[in-house]
């Protein structure tokens, strides 16, 4: 029965869960408290899915679920992204370091009350690792059978009953070898142990390609997007394209092309990195939802690292001034001697 | 031609003959329109062409859209649109003017079941750019050669303002017949004459109808408030739900039962609709 | 006819022999995708894996020219844009013919009232399909559960069946199947052992796979199965992406546009998802299908009951895992299918 077989990959998937049982162990003790008395009406974090790698974002409401609710490094999502809408009751968010970013941008914009409506369960986090190497190195996400992670190392099961082991280090996401604040700044921190030279092994900088080549290389632009399929996985998974309408989701305009030639992607792609220009966290989900392997990040980067070098402004670090492009006026003279 | 099977996509030359703003508002506009080539004609009304069908208007350039067939097989080669602008291929067809051509598909889906109807009293109820089909379902059975075999014929047609009715010469000319009953009312009006009733259609239909029995069957078409809310007085009069018949509007594109986007639930209304009736309706799950 | 066999270092030697007839497509890993290249010196075959994208696209692409025209406001000349390449596809999973048989089924109906899409038909007649079978079903395949076979002939014009040294090639006895037949050194005929040796292959293939349930369609009443509470939790973390119906080969649905430039234009199609809110919205505004949990319930009911509902019972899944290997938050047919089939289908 489908139930069994289910069963059969919650188990192999609650294996690779446990080598973060700690954390897991604390996210559901705390879950079980402010659910039980009542002080959050449920619990954003993550559960194991059917398949090894697979965590699902959940809303734990009940003790049940709570119980369910884990963590380890394939907790890939932003859940900053699965937020309810404001005003409902106040709920509890597990946040990791990208998370906690996409929070404090939220709460800048005016989407959230990160004070009185959102109670951060943060996460020191280590680094998530990269599916789709992993999916690579055992030659197709579909040989995958489970996932164990000890220490430095990876353990992969294959379908035809053999064994990869792997590296860690270098199965780590590009997203997180860039990350610049592994550690929320929020008041609970449920792996406070956690020490410095951990947390600066995911802070390497380390740059795939600036994006401004893509403005002087349209061969590099082309090939990078051009297994594009127009699926919106990176618009749906970012945190921070939660526009009611966004530019793509209207027919009446002529300006945009909808279909997936090569115009209609870059048209996409350029238009939403302007519309993140400047709030990007760089935490990476886009890329990790993209079923296409595309560095979708690349293409922020270098509007970001402009907006951050003429205002000041880090995307979800700082928090004492309002979002640049909410508070951005040309003046007109400029404007009209250009 | 050799090709056996017809391509679904190709599409008619049609001219536009006439322009005619319908509204006071200058948002409903009415084309008349014909056939460039006779051929395309003798096919389209061959096609058993019945009012209710809809075809699907193209403007090079723009888009195709559904829009109700307005006129009547029985106005043969003229093919009239009553056209609500609200996007990009309607606001395009605004500014279209005589003498131009545009393409044609159809006629699609299935029109109101006539056969099934003779010898019924039909009450046809309506307002705005959806009493197309109306129009064309009128002049079908106010013809010479249908009228007999329909029963008692009633119209009840509704709009905010006097401005706002459709199809004032027509009117004109039903009213005078002693065979049909027309009632038209609006919302509100500054003139009284008369001529109108004033209260929205629901309450016109609570106020002049007659009780009916299972031989009565009621054709509603209009926005989704007056479907809505003439559900009840219909009921009250005693139309049964397989005598009230709609016609449903889902977003469309193919047009032949292909792209998937007009289903409610199992049913696609592009092909096996888009006239339903009540009690077929209530069985789709509540997915429009 | 018994099926022929050849030495695997040979393949390549009887891909040149199938070029020779028409354009060879072999799926080829780049950049870690899968995808299906033209067969060249410099794309090296990638058997075995589940292509990211599907032979989809090779019958319904992804973008696709219907009619090209030159219009003015005084004339309109037509012109419509019928494939007509013919190419050979080899490697494809046998799942995706299964697929393509389903796609027909909706595209190209037999019945005289329906109308029948041309480009798809159009393509299916120049489209030749060699199958690769899965002696190793992966993780996310249950093409057993919804009629399928690993080994599945349906859909396909020949299949191949990995030997470890040697590949054993079947034809399916289609029209265009003995063209497929190898020539010259490579025509041999396998032996009875060879035969046996498929069969086990194909056994223990079956045998992982009729672990996983078959999927039945529920009987319960729409009404019901449409207020069920899956559907709400399913939308609390599904991203509303194309992922799903992109990748997956039996989702058929697109759009259709209009581009004009110059006094000549084109109208073509592309690839469109009932899990974006366009797909359904009104000019006016009013969508039938205004949130995510509308939108999900869609998705699987239109596979796991609508159209079983208008095709004898058959689904429109085939198993091939796609969409439960690369939904980004784990949203998984087959939970859902025996989820829904709990709720009342009759359950074996
Ligand atoms: C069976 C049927 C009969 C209709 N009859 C009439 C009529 O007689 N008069 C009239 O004014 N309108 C009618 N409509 C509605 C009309 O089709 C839409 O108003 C029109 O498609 C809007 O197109 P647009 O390009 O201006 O709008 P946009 O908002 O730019 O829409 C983009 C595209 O989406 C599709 N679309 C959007 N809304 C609708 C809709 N409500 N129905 C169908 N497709 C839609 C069209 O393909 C359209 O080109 C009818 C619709 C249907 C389904
Ligand atoms: S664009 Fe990508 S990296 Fe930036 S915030 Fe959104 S999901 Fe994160
Ligand atoms: S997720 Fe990847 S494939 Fe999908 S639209 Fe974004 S870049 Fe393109
Ligand atoms: S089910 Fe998964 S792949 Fe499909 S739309 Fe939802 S998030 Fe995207
Ligand atoms: S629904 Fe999923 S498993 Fe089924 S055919 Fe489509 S992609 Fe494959
Ligand atoms: S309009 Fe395409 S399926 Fe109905």
């Amino acid at each position: 029965m489908w139930q069994k077989s289910c069963d059969v990959w919650f188990v192999t998937t609650l294996l690779a869960a446990d080598n973060m049982k700690e954390i897991t162990q604390a996210i559901r003790e705390k879950a079980k408290l402010l659910l039980e008395e009542n002080k959050v009406k449920g619990v954003l974090g993550f559960t194991p899915g059917t398949l090894p790698m697979a965590r699902r974002p959940i809303l734990a409401t009940t003790l049940e679920q709570a119980e369910r609710l884990c963590w380890d490094e394939f907790c890939l999502m932003n859940l900053a992204n699965f937020i309810p809408p404001r005003g409902q009751e106040r709920i509890a968010v597990v946040a990791k370091g990208c998370d906690w970013r996409n929070l404090i941008v939220h709460d800048l914009e005016g989407r959230i009350d990160l004070e009185n409506e959102i109670e951060v369960l943060g996460i020191s986090c280590k680094g998530m690792l990269d599916t789709e190497k992993i999916n690579q190195s055992a030659n197709g996400a579909e040989r995958v059978v489970g996932v164990i992670c000890n220490g430095d190392e990876v353990q992969i099961k294959l379908v035809d009953g053999k064994e990869l082991i792997l590296e860690k280090d270098r199965l780590i996401r590009q997203a997180c070898r860039e990350c610049r604040q592994p550690t929320p700044d929020s008041s609970i921190i449920l792996n406070n142990s956690i020490n410095d030279s951990d947390k600066q092994k995911s802070i390497v900088s380390e740059h795939a390609f600036d994006s401004s080549d893509f403005l002087k290389n349209i061969d590099l632009l082309q090939s990078t997007f051009k297994e594009c399929l127009m699926c919106f996985a990176c618009r749906d998974a970012c945190p921070l394209c939660y526009c009611d309408s966004c530019f793509v989701d209207t027919e009446k305009s002529h300006w945009l092309s909808h279909s997936s030639t090569l115009e209609g992607l870059l048209d996409f792609h350029f238009l939403r990195a302007h519309h993140i220009a400047g709030r990007c966290t760089s935490c990476g989900t886009c890329e990790s939802a993209c079923p296409m392997n595309i560095p979708v990040r690349e293409l922020v980067k270098k509007l970001n690292h402009d907006v951050e070098e003429t205002t000041g402004y880090i995307p979800g670090i700082t928090k004492d001034m309002k979002p640049p492009k909410s508070i951005f006026k040309p003046s007109y003279h400029e404007h009209k001697n250009r | 031609m050799e090709e056996s099977v017809a391509n679904p996509y190709q599409k008619y030359p049609v001219r536009i003959n006439s322009v005619y703003n319908e509204t006071e508002d200058k948002r409903l506009k009415t084309f008349g329109l014909s056939f460039v080539n006779s051929e395309d004609s003798d096919y389209f009304f061959s096609q058993s062409f019945q009012p209710g069908q809809y075809a699907l208007v193209w403007i090079p350039g723009y888009g195709e859209i559904p829009l109700g067939i307005a006129s009547a097989p029985t106005e043969h080669n003229k093919l009239v649109f009553t056209v609500n602008k609200t996007g990009k291929v309607t606001s395009k067809l605004h500014t279209l003017t005589e003498g131009m051509l545009i393409g044609l598909r159809g006629p699609l889906g299935n029109g109101y079941p006539w056969e099934k109807l003779k010898g019924k009293n039909i009450f046809l109820i309506g307002g705005g750019c959806a009493f197309s089909t109306l129009r064309s379902s009128i002049k079908y059975l106010l013809s010479p050669e249908n009228r007999q075999d329909y029963n008692d014929i009633w119209i009840v047609h509704g709009a905010r303002t006097p401005g706002m009715l459709l199809y004032k010469d027509n009117f004109k000319e039903w009213r005078k017949r002693d065979d049909v009953k027309v009632h038209i009312t609006v919302d509100s009006t500054s003139l009284a004459t008369g001529e109108y009733h004033v209260g929205n259609v629901p309450f016109v239909l609570k106020q002049e109808l007659p009780t009916v029995d299972e031989n009565s069957v009621a054709i509603v078409c209009g926005p989704p408030m007056m479907i809505k809310y003439s559900i009840d007085p219909l009921k009250e009069k005693g139309f049964l739900p397989e005598n009230v018949l709609f016609s449903l509007e889902n977003k469309m594109k193919c047009g032949i039962g292909h792209c998937g986007r007009c289903s409610i639930g199992k049913t696609c209304i592009c092909t096996e609709g888009p006239v339903f009736s009540m009690a077929e309706v209530n069985e789709m799950p509540d997915d429009y | 006819m018994r099926p022929y066999i050849f030495n695997k270092s040979n393949l390549s030697a009887y891909l040149k022999q199938l070029d020779t007839v028409f354009e060879v497509w072999i799926p080829v890993t780049e950049n870690g995708i899968t995808t299906f290249n033209l067969f060249n010196k410099q794309n090296d075959i990638d058997l075995g894996k589940i292509p990211r994208t599907s032979v989809k696209s090779f019958f319904l692409p992804q973008h696709e020219l219907l009619m090209e025209y030159s219009a003015s406001p005084d004339s309109i000349q037509l012109d419509e844009c019928l494939p007509s390449k013919k190419r050979i596809i080899f490697g494809v999973k046998p799942c995706e013919g299964r697929a393509v048989k389903l796609n027909s089924q909706l595209l190209v109906p037999e019945t005289k009232y329906q109308k029948q899409d041309l480009y798809f038909k159009a393509n299916q007649q120049n489209t030749i399909l060699i199958a690769y079978g899965c002696n190793q079903p992966g993780v996310g395949c249950f093409c057993r559960s919804t009629g399928g076979d690993p080994f599945g002939k349906t859909g396909l014009d020949a299949i191949v069946t990995d030997l470890g040294d040697r590949l054993l090639l079947e034809t399916t006895g289609t029209e265009i199947s003995n063209q497929l037949i190898p020539k010259n050194d490579l025509n041999e005929e396998a032996t009875e052992s060879d035969l046996t040796a498929a069969e086990q292959i194909k056994k223990n293939a079956c045998k992982v796979l009729d672990e996983r349930s078959e999927i039945k369609v529920s009987k319960e009443n729409i009404h019901t199965v449409f207020d069920l509470e899956i559907w709400k939790e399913t939308a609390m973390r599904c991203l509303n992406c194309g992922i799903c119906t992109y990748l997956c080969p039996t989702c058929s649905c697109f759009d259709m546009m209009d581009y004009f430039e110059d006094g000549k234009g084109s109208q073509s199609r592309c690839w469109d998802s009932c899990m974006f809110s366009l797909f359904t919205q009104h000019s006016l505004g009013h969508n039938p299908r205004p949130s995510k949990k509308e939108r999900v319930r869609q998705r699987f009911l239109h596979k796991l009951r609508y159209y079983p509902e208008h095709h004898n019972g058959e689904i429109s899944c085939v198993g091939c895992g796609r969409c439960v290997l690369h939904c980004p938050v784990n949203i998984d047919i087959r939970e859902i299918a025996d989820r829904l089939s709990l709720n009342g289908g009759e359950r074996g």
